[in-house]
């Protein structure tokens, strides 16, 4: 009896959860498609930058936060998701659709290929690896100019003209496209099979082979979506910024940008990254403006401050929250079904 | 010994040196469909690398290795498991991060059974926990459970995984008296459903218990093997790895009043 009016009652309250989240996710896609409608061509940019590191963060989570392995090389699949596309366009004239599609598969394929040797290393070996990665991939763009344009850089076509707010509009609907996939895939991660396998290797990769894991293939797919999100962000920032080299496309700066947004969101979550790209980039604005000379430093203390305060991230807080409040919620209707 | 059926799990000559060290030396065991095969020796005598190395997770440099007739040891640990054979670790890693439950679910996902889906992973494993009596913890973190419950939750993962053979390293250390019981319960259990079971254990009464045969390794290498009565009664053996005083004040109760636990057919003695 007073079990089947608590199981009724927690029915009552999922169901009451799942609604609230579906309408929450409908007026988040409301607000975030008619967006660009009420903002300056100054915060559509800033905007559009927070998707795009959104994207990032997220998909440095799929290797880092669910699998355990620091992957903060990433940068080489943005640079070569960027070349990849500038050079479809330029030199291959391919539909731009087309082409950033391409562009994310070239990243995939490229982590496919060096993916096997260097997840053989583990911990700080692997994050090493990795960065050496990126400032290879980076002297080969310089170097291979028939190709790259060497140092010189590609310029790309624009794909609107006007008003600051009409320039920036494209690129923000197709950075919101990005990012909506691969939270998507995030989430399937999530609840999948394959990622409880991604889960266990994060804890343990021995025991999780033990347990009839195939933690080579495993580690690979996880890290190849990674690169293919990661290479899909660097093909639509190269259109957005439209003049990319070396240098920028390979910028290890926008690495340890990405790999603080997820931690302090809170790595293996899938709602975390995305939490911690906004809070960084709105602090970053908001730092700029209030202390233009001493920005950096602010910015820094900032972020240590958060790190220090909760070390598990923003979801862990929100969690911990939740938590305390559903059990003082829950208290007086237990004493309820006694009576 | 007339086994026409192979072994269920066949270990033969194997050999595994850390530097000079040789950890195993030269170990052949079998064990049968239905039979529970106790290992004992003391720190060192190379039982746990035994258990690595029958799991894949460590290579051997000599020997050969067969489950139902079929060589695995050249497989990677994910293959072995896949197969049949399950394992659970000395010290328990339980995966951090995910609740009791989905850390059994693993073992379903993952295992022979090779689940699809998570909801029925999730079905098997609330069986699994139900099988080791944790089904009550089945939704806490498993950071925070206790020595015994991770190891009642490493056996309920190995059972997930649908095994033919268990390997059971130390499955009894740091489990309370009465939760023992229903962890040697279980174990005879499962052998007599026709599971074939080699149990590493240090408490060594429960070895003799429950065990169709021991095995005593010293030194990496077997020296005695066959059904617990003959190996306790062989002098030179347990005076040197167990005690004397030990077998006086403790061995040879139980083995009186234990009668029932071991099982009467200890062939494949020496």
């Amino acid at each position: 009896m007073l079990e089947a009016r608590l199981s009724s009652f927690l029915r009552e309250g999922q169901r009451l959860q799942v609604s609230a989240a579906a309408v929450g996710a409908v007026a988040l896609a409301v607000v975030l498609l008619l967006l660009p409608n009420w903002l300056s061509g100054y915060w559509l940019r800033i905007t559009t930058s927070v998707l795009m590191f959104a994207t990032l963060a997220q998909a440095w989570n799929i290797i880092t936060g669910f699998t355990g392995y620091p992957a903060f090389g990433n940068t080489a699949f943005f640079g070569v998701g960027a070349y990849a596309l500038a050079i479809l366009v330029t030199k291959a004239g391919l539909g731009i659709p087309a082409a950033i599609v391409l562009a994310g598969l070239a990243a995939a394929a490229f982590c496919a290929v060096i993916g096997l040797p260097i997840l053989r290393l583990q911990g700080h070996y692997f994050a090493i690896a990795t960065l050496a990665l990126s400032l290879f991939v980076r002297e080969a763009a310089a170097n291979l100019g028939w190709l790259t344009n060497g140092a010189i850089g590609i310029v790309l076509p624009t794909l609107a003209s006007g008003s600051p707010e009409e320039i920036t509009r494209p690129y923000y609907y197709l950075m919101l496209l990005v990012l909506v996939a691969c939270c998507a895939c995030t989430w399937w991660v999530s609840v999948s099979r394959f990622g409880y396998g991604l889960r266990s290797i994060k804890a343990d990769e021995d025991a999780a082979a033990c347990f009839g894991i195939n933690t080579t293939l495993s580690k690979l797919v996880a890290w190849v979506l990674s690169a293919f999100f990661t290479g899909l962000a660097g093909a639509v920032w190269a259109l957005w910024i439209t003049f990319i080299d070396p240098q920028s496309a390979f910028n290890l700066a926008i690495a340890v940008k990405f790999s603080v947004m997820a931690l302090l969101g809170g790595l293996g979550t899938v709602a975390g990254p995305v939490l911690g790209a906004l809070l960084v980039e709105v602090l970053t604005q908001a730092i700029w403006g209030a202390f233009y000379a001493v920005h950096l430093a602010v910015l820094g203390l900032a972020i240590m401050l958060i790190v220090l305060l909760m070390p598990g991230g923003l979801m862990q807080l929100l969690r911990d929250r939740l938590a305390t409040a559903k059990r003082l919620l829950a208290t007086p209707s237990a004493k309820e079904s006694w009576r | 010994m007339s086994a026409t059926v192979a072994p269920a799990l066949d270990v033969r000559g194997v050999v595994k040196g850390f530097g000079a060290v040789r950890a195993v030396d030269g170990v052949s065991l079998a064990v049968r469909s239905g039979e529970v095969l106790g290992v004992v020796g003391p720190n060192g005598a190379g039982k746990s690398t035994l258990v690595n190395i029958i799991s894949g997770l460590v290579k051997a440099d000599a020997g050969e290795i067969a489950y139902r007739g079929v060589p695995i040891h050249r497989l990677s640990p994910d293959e072995v498991a896949r197969l049949g054979v399950a394992r659970t670790f000395q010290i328990v890693k339980p995966l951090r991060d995910l609740s009791v439950i989905e850390n059994v679910m693993v073992g379903a996902l993952f295992g022979r059974r090779q689940c699809r889906s998570t909801r029925e992973a999730r079905r098997i494993a609330e069986e699994a926990l139900a099988q080791v009596q944790l089904g009550h913890r089945a939704e806490a973190e498993c950071r925070k459970i206790s020595t015994g419950e991770t190891k009642k939750l490493d056996l309920a993962r190995a059972l997930a995984m649908d095994p033919d053979v268990l390997l059971l390293d130390e499955p009894l250390a740091g489990v309370g008296a009465r939760e023992s019981q229903t962890l040697i319960e279980l174990i005879v259990g499962l052998a007599k459903s026709g599971k074939a079971i080699l149990l590493v254990e240090h408490v060594v009464r429960v070895v003799w218990t429950i065990s169709d045969r021991v095995a005593v390794l010293h030194h990496g290498a077997k020296i005695a093997e066959g059904p617990p009565k003959e190996v306790a009664a062989d002098d030179q053996v347990m005076a040197a790895y167990l005690g004397e005083r030990y077998i006086r004040e403790v061995l040879q109760r139980p083995a009186d009043d234990a009668e029932p636990g071991v099982s009467s057919d200890g062939d494949g003695g020496p």
